[in-house]
């Protein structure tokens, strides 16, 4: 049996980091202000290159660091990231275990043993890509796994390990058997510990010096030089073994195990056990989430575009991949921000083919967003996908259909960005008698064949309508009008047809009435003018 | 003998043996049903490009042409974009069924439909985009820069969309240059065929280029080269009205052909290298 860990150091601040693009490089550091004086708890590494540690004020922290970014903590980016660590961790086996903020316990068994270590750094290179550096540890038992997590931290902390006297294997990654001399110490524990519990461990360190994976070969050489406040030694018993001497996990278990009883009682067995790896317990697995939801609460209300797309774009990656571990696609997006005034906006983005790329996802909100002009700033958001599963469809070998669906669909909608939503479409004729009478439709998927019988080719001249007509000072003889004075048209009448008139719904306000006339004038130019209520109007040119 | 026409044309048949991608292809066109304009453009409206049909007179086909050309696409079942500049399209014009295929883009301004037309003719899903800027103050049409027609052709080359720009700016068309004229037998009125139109070739909008442009688009009014989009491969120009039997299609011929006038751009690809 074999157990991955997925540790994110620092949870608690990447969670509020990731949200944030203008973070990316600053130093930053998470206050507590639980207490009567709020204190740093967590720091990333341009604030600990700065000398900001925890434990100090925030005052303290300013005054060693003046660029500094001290931010609250926030559960909602937190449950964000946590959701999105245990998305990933279902990528790698169906039971994954939440054992704390920032870790989960993958059990690897059933998977090929081959596969442990890619599959674990892939997922480390997804959390990568979700805004969170992890690393992760492999071995036998979960706590084993989660001390090379937390070792392979350490290293990774201490700074980005030199690729150039390594052997490289693979695409820019390298197996490392003896890391002595590339990795440099943890920041607590002993030195040479550190390095020897590398030596008895495969460090796969990835191109980027932020991901690391640590596989535990050896467990009591691995364990040996390690602090022994890694196994979290009741204070009593620490302070004691301190005295003795004893302050790496390989100095305990070389006492024995029953003399360790006999002083120390069953804690100092329990201890013992754990330092000599023996300790095992089962995962308490937890089902994946059935809804694909993602909201957030902002700490800052949000008015500018780029902000609300960083965040939106978090969303749609872990939604997107919470999709394909479910074998799903999504059908229709839904978007709710929540404005500062108290109203809400809501919009639905009906996918024109079930998709499940979060590069199509993001950009159906984008095209969206980028023309959205809300009446004030944005304090939450919330996202929720539609899933369905994928379509599987054969199509005809001479059907017509849409050759990119999304792409047709993106295209739409930023036209419809430029000139309005009900601007764009299909037209399609009312069933009505009334002048102008026309729905506007979504284009259709497929152009099907023309039904029977075969529409004849036109042979008139449509009309080319003014909207709204244009209002024109007619004479009229015995024969029906003789001249036109309007901006559009003016001149002597030389042939005319009509009067056709037309009229309907009476029953209704907007009831029509009117006497429509063709003509022709003398300079050229066939008109189609109406009269309706003694105005003459001047509805179109044929054309 | 150097330059002798044999050694020429053992050249061009060398050219052709070595480089087969590069000999001249049977240009691409869209066919419109209107025979005029079939004959005049070897075909059809030239694919991966932009035609220009000025309507420089009243109720001289332009809508009409628009509805044939969504009757021959609608028979291959193409898609179509209409560009409606000032929202002048009246659906109950057309059958139904030849608006099924059809994106109706209802503008209010100039600046939305070259917006609109400028996305849209970067979809691959449209097999023609017709862009109507009939109505626009000429002003405001004279002002769109050169390098944004340009920027609509480099966008079509190399698809097989066709584009064509129905203008209504074209006035004395044909006053200078060099002039053919031929007859048709479908067509009562003749068609002028003018060869050597103005302006630069298709390709990237280099300075000359640009220049050569803005020229031609500023000017033409005055050069009497009739339209105003520089990057056009050919041109129509409708500039006779038609009489009041036009409207039930008692012209005789009316359903064969318009009374079209025909610039086409000189630099043709096959006769460039010929």
């Amino acid at each position: 049996m074999s157990h991955a860990v997925l540790h994110v150091a620092d949870f608690a601040l990447q969670a509020v980091v990731r949200t944030r693009a203008d973070l990316a490089g600053k130093p930053v550091a998470l206050l507590d202000d639980r207490g009567r004086k709020a204190a740093v708890v967590q720091t990333n590494a341009p604030a600990r290159a700065a000398g900001v540690t925890a434990g100090l004020s925030a005052t303290q922290a300013m005054a060693r660091c003046a660029d500094i970014v001290l931010l609250p903590r926030s559960r909602a980016a937190e449950k964000d990231a946590g959701a999105a660590l245990m998305t990933v961790a279902w990528s790698v086996s169906p039971r994954v275990e939440h054992t704390a903020p920032g870790i989960c316990t993958v059990d690897l068994a059933g998977k090929a043993a081959g596969t442990h270590l890619p599959h674990t750094r892939a997922a480390v290179e997804q959390l990568q890509s979700l805004g969170l550096e992890a690393t992760a540890g492999i071995a036998r038992t979960p706590f084993l796994a989660l001390t090379a997590a937390r070792v392979a931290g350490m290293q990774r902390r201490a700074g980005p390990v030199s690729t150039s006297s390594r052997p490289r294997a693979g695409r820019g990654a390298c197996v490392q058997a003896d890391s002595s001399s590339a990795c440099g110490p943890p920041a607590s524990g002993d030195p040479t510990g550190s390095e020897s519990a590398t030596r008895a461990s495969r460090l796969e360190e990835i191109s980027r010096p932020a991901c690391s994976v640590l596989e535990v070969q050896d467990e009591r050489a691995f364990l040996s030089p390690l602090p022994l406040a890694l196994v979290d030694p009741p204070p009593d018993l620490a302070a004691i073994l301190d005295g003795w001497g004893i302050r790496t996990l390989g100095s305990l278990t070389a006492l024995p195990k029953p003399e360790v009883g006999l002083r120390l009682g069953q804690a100092g067995i329990d201890l013992w056990e754990r330092a000599a790896g023996e300790t095992d317990r089962p995962i308490e697995p937890c089902a994946p989430d059935a809804t694909f939801a993602a909201d957030m609460d902002l700490e800052h209300e949000v008015e500018t575009l780029e902000p609300l797309l960083f965040i939106l774009r978090r969303f749609v990656d872990r939604l997107a991949l919470q999709l394909a571990q479910a074998n799903l696609v999504a059908a229709e997006l839904v978007l709710e921000l929540a404005l500062a005034d108290g109203t809400a906006y809501r919009r639905g983005f009906r996918l024109p083919e079930p998709a499940g790329a979060a590069d199509l996802l993001f950009r159906a909100l984008q095209t969206h967003l980028e023309t959205l002009r809300t009446e004030s700033a944005i304090k939450s958001v919330r996202l929720v996908i539609t899933p369905t599963r994928p379509l599987v469809r054969q199509h005809g070998l001479f059907d017509t259909g849409l050759r990119d669906p999304h792409g047709f669909a993106e295209t739409l909608a930023r036209v419809e960005a430029v000139v309005g939503r009900d601007r764009v479409g299909t037209p399609a004729l009312e069933p009505r008698h009334r002048s102008d009478a026309f729905l506007m439709g979504k284009p259709v998927d497929v152009v099907g064949p023309l039904p029977p019988p075969p529409i004849l080719q036109p042979l008139g001249l449509p009309l080319r309508r003014f909207r709204p007509p244009v209002e024109a000072q007619v004479a009229t003889g015995p024969n029906g009008p003789v001249s036109v004075r309007c901006r559009i048209a003016h001149g002597e009448v030389t042939r005319r047809r009509g009067p056709w008139r037309t009229s309907g719904e009476w029953w209704k306000p907007g009831r029509w009435d009117a006497e429509e006339w063709d003509i022709e004038l003398t300079r050229g130019g066939l008109f189609r003018l109406s009269l309706r209520s003694e105005q003459w109007l001047v509805e179109g040119m044929y054309d | 003998m150097r330059g002798s026409p044999e050694n020429l044309a053992a050249l061009r048949h060398l050219l052709a043996e070595r480089f087969p991608q590069a000999a001249p292809r049977p240009p691409a066109v869209l066919p419109t049903g209107v025979a005029a304009i079939d004959d005049a453009g070897d075909g059809g409206l030239p694919l991966g490009g932009i035609t220009e049909v000025v309507a420089s007179a009243p109720s001289s086909g332009g809508q009409f042409l628009i509805a044939r050309l969504l009757a021959a696409t609608r028979a291959r079942r193409m898609r179509v974009a209409l560009v409606d500049a000032l929202d002048a399209f009246d659906p109950q014009s057309h059958e139904a069924p030849l608006l099924q295929h059809l994106v109706w883009v209802r503008c209010r301004t100039l600046d939305e439909a070259m917006q609109a037309a400028d996305i849209l003719v970067r979809d691959a899903n449209l097999s023609l985009v017709m862009l109507d800027l009939r109505g626009v103050e000429p002003r405001a049409l004279r002002g769109v820069p050169a390098t944004t027609w340009y920027r609509l052709q480099r966008a079509l080359e190399r698809t097989d969309m066709a584009m064509v720009v129905f203008t209504a700016e074209g006035r004395d068309v044909g006053k200078s240059g060099n002039r053919e004229t031929a007859k048709s037998e479908n067509l009562g009125p003749p068609i002028l065929l003018r060869q050597g139109f103005g302006g630069p070739a298709s390709g990237a909008p280099t300075k000359e280029n640009t220049q050569a442009a803005n020229q031609e688009s500023g000017n033409s009014a005055q050069s009497g080269n009739g339209g105003l989009v520089g990057s056009a491969r050919l041109r129509f120009n409708l500039a006779a009205s038609l009489p009041l039997d036009a409207l039930t299609g008692e012209q005789t011929g009316l359903a064969l052909g318009l009374p079209v006038e025909v610039q086409r751009r000189h630099a043709n690809e096959e006769r460039r290298i010929a």
